[in-house]
């Protein structure tokens, strides 16, 4: 099969042409859901960007440019207050310096809530036109970065992990997943929270966080697709910034299968299938629904 | 103005009348946000709790949850839960007394038929909730959350002592205050002790301080050192003690009452001290879950935020903020450096929290600002399920 992708300026491809409006505090979340909303894009509504401390704040910070760097995003607007920790206009230039498409709004800059919407508005308005000219284009099976959130362990997971490295997709799986692969393929490296991965094969994430908090992780090194095996006591959940596809397993999973893509009965070879179909453009189960969300690993208390 | 309200089954008045619906997982966000969105006049909130952290993290989340669902603010709630085994934290709630129905995912096989299935439900609720009206309301039935973010150098100078003056009279009403971010009390900890009602109270007072800074540096910062942030710094604070000196004047000069846990709720009037975060949102979350009302918030850099269920009032500390970003801002108390005075600022403010609690919107109800966060202790542990 054939994967179609969208090319990036640095080579890397993407399996969405996402407009990602961050908001660098959870202050700015309003302003940067709205501006989405209008905009057509994607918001995250999350808690974080000030009064984090130490290697806390760096983690965040790093976590803020990872995703809007990550291939499904054609282009972003970082939505900042003006005077918290994570400082959004550090966050936007971050981005610009690793070659993203960038617009930055500052909400005390611009004059307050309205007219930071304005602002948005017209950032959206620059931005959309150059993020759409990008075409699908047919790439390689190399290019295909795949996270794998193995939070519950399965033939099906063991199987999909090392099928997809051995096709020639670079996989991402947390540290903590190793023990379970009995007979992990070769050619692990492992990469830290907040890297952008560049290297091909099975890749070991450090310290990845639990269950959907991985999700950042995957997208921040640049996974275009995510695939998940919750564990037993969670439900399926979606990334604002990479598709989800979910495989359930427990109990719990299957009173809450509609919101799952299959479960683990089924074979390596139709969930290689699905992933590949995501990829070129299929919404998950979760992307239909429209459930995406966002839990951030943290490392220490907020002052 | 002549302050009303809607008088609550516990005794409690609340001055808004909202329809909560409540997740009570990561997993249960977008539904509830479905659900509010499909069901006028209804809030949902957002957050990232994956039912499993350290027990302390979990007693706190859980203190939230059941503060936010119990509210005089809210007239009733829609919990929605992962399985059933999230009703445990909602027969808390049912204790209260305050009306609250519980779904879950799980009941119906996923998101899109449970929120079909709940959509009447949280109808029915509204109707409910509205069929309550406002009569007159004591004034000594406020509890007021103090807060500042984006302080600047003249926030201990104008906003701050201006609405310390509005507590005093809340206080002097036989009202409840909040006075809380434990990390911008930092230095004004035995100012703060020496007015509390016993010893014990002011030990519990300089407890509190000591057991934030034997963290902090517990994580190798000086906090002394790691305060005040960037947009203080732009502002003309220099240390976290002019800060805290500052801030702590939202307190007026009543006799401090006692030191809160998280989201605890205060068992007497007065004035009371809660240990929170300074995080602007963290901090509100833990007030408002205490029963807290109405929220006064300076700001000199000016923040345009506000809580899901509780009114939060802006007031500027100087008049640049007010002038550039007046519509977020409700009350300006820059007025004091062209020669108003403190007290007289102090009861203008007063007299918007009676306005602002009898409804008049503030200006982050206006904007749809309903910023939530849940703060935890030891983010790090896996420690056990919830």
């Amino acid at each position: 099969m054939t994967l179609h992708g969208y090319v990036r300026r640095d080579g890397r491809v993407g399996a969405r042409n996402r407009l990602l409006v961050l908001p660098s505090v959870i202050c700015a979340t309003r302003v940067a859901a709205e501006v989405a909303e209008r905009a057509g894009g994607i918001s995250i509504t999350h808690q974080h960007g000030c009064s984090q401390i130490g290697d806390d704040g760096i983690l965040t910070g790093n976590a803020f440019e990872g995703i809007a760097s990550n291939p499904n995003v054609g282009g972003s607007i970082v939505v900042s207050l003006g005077c918290e920790t994570i400082l959004g206009s550090r966050v936007a230039d971050s981005i610009a310096s690793n070659g993203g498409l960038v617009r930055f709004v500052g909400i005390q800059d611009s004059g307050g809530t309205d007219a930071a919407e304005e602002a948005g508005a017209v950032a959206a308005a620059e931005l959309r036109p150059l993020i759409e000219r990008i075409p699908r284009s047919p790439i390689s099976v190399d290019e295909l970065v795949v996270g794998v959130e193995l939070s519950r362990v399965s033939a099906l997971a063991r199987g999909f992990v090392a099928d997809a490295v051995r096709q020639g997709a670079t996989v991402l799986i947390g540290a903590e997943a190793l023990p379970f692969l009995p007979d992990p393929p070769s050619a692990q490296r492992s990469f830290a929270f907040g890297k952008r991965v560049r290297r091909r094969g099975l890749m070991i994430l450090e310290d990845a966080g639990r269950g959907a908090e991985q999700h950042v992780a995957f997208a921040a090194a640049g996974a275009q697709v995510i695939v998940a095996f919750p564990g037993e006591r969670d439900g399926a959940v979606g990334s604002p910034i990479c598709p989800v596809v979910s495989v359930g397993g427990s109990a719990l999973h299957a009173a809450l299968g509609d919101d799952f893509d299959m479960n683990e009965s089924r074979t390596v070879h139709e969930l290689w299938a699905l992933v590949s179909e995501v990829f070129g453009g299929r919404a998950s189960r979760l992307e239909e629904l429209g459930l995406s969300a966002f839990a951030l690993r943290r490392l220490e208390r907020t002052m | 103005m002549k302050l009303t309200g809607f008088e609550r089954n516990d005794g409690r008045w609340g001055f808004r009348n909202h329809t909560l619906v409540l997740p009570l997982s990561l997993t249960a966000c977008v539904a509830a946000e479905r659900l509010a969105s499909l069901v006028p006049n209804t809030v949902a909130v957002r957050h990232d709790w994956s039912r499993s952290g350290a027990l302390i993290d979990i007693q706190r989340v859980e203190r939230t949850f059941i503060g936010f669902a119990a509210h005089p603010n809210v007239g009733a709630t829609l919990a929605i839960g992962l399985d059933d085994e999230d009703e445990r934290v909602i027969e808390a709630v049912r204790a209260t007394g305050a009306r609250v129905e519980f779904d879950s995912l799980s009941a119906h096989g996923g998101t899109a038929k449970l929120v079909e299935s709940a959509e009447p439900v949280l109808a029915g609720l509204v109707r409910e909730t509205e069929r309550l009206a406002r009569k007159p309301a004591p004034v000594a039935s406020i509890c007021l959350g103090l807060e500042c973010g984006g302080s600047d150098g003249l926030s201990g100078v104008t906003a701050n002592p201006a609405l310390g003056v509005a507590s005093d009279l809340l206080v002097s009403a036989g009202g409840t205050s909040v006075l809380a971010e434990t990390s911008e009390l930092v230095g004004a900890e035995y100012l703060l002790a020496a007015r509390a009602v016993s010893d014990a109270v002011g030990a519990d007072v300089v407890a509190m301080i000591e057991r934030f800074e034997r963290y902090a540096a517990s994580v190798g910062v000086d906090i002394r050192g790691g305060q005040p942030g960037p947009g203080n710094m732009d502002g003309g604070l220099s240390t976290i003690e002019e800060k805290s000196l500052g801030a702590a004047k939202k307190g007026g000069s009543a006799p401090v009452q006692s030191v809160l846990d998280f989201a605890e709720a205060p068992s007497s009037p007065g004035l009371h001290v809660m240990d929170t975060p300074g995080n602007d949102i963290e901090q509100m979350v833990g007030m408002v879950a205490a029963g807290c009302q109405i929220v006064g918030f300076t700001t000199g850099r000016g923040t345009p935020t506000g809580s899901p269920i509780a009114p939060c009032l802006k007031i500027a500390t100087n008049n640049e903020v007010f002038r550039r970003l007046g519509h977020d801002i409700d009350l300006n108390s820059g007025v004091i450096i062209d020669g108003a005075g403190v007290a007289e600022v102090g009861r203008e403010i007063f007299d918007a929290i009676i306005g602002t609690a009898a409804g008049e919107l503030t200006a982050s109800e206006r904007h749809g600002h309903r910023e939530f966060a849940l703060s935890r202790l030891e983010p790090q542990s896996a420690g056990v399920r919830a």
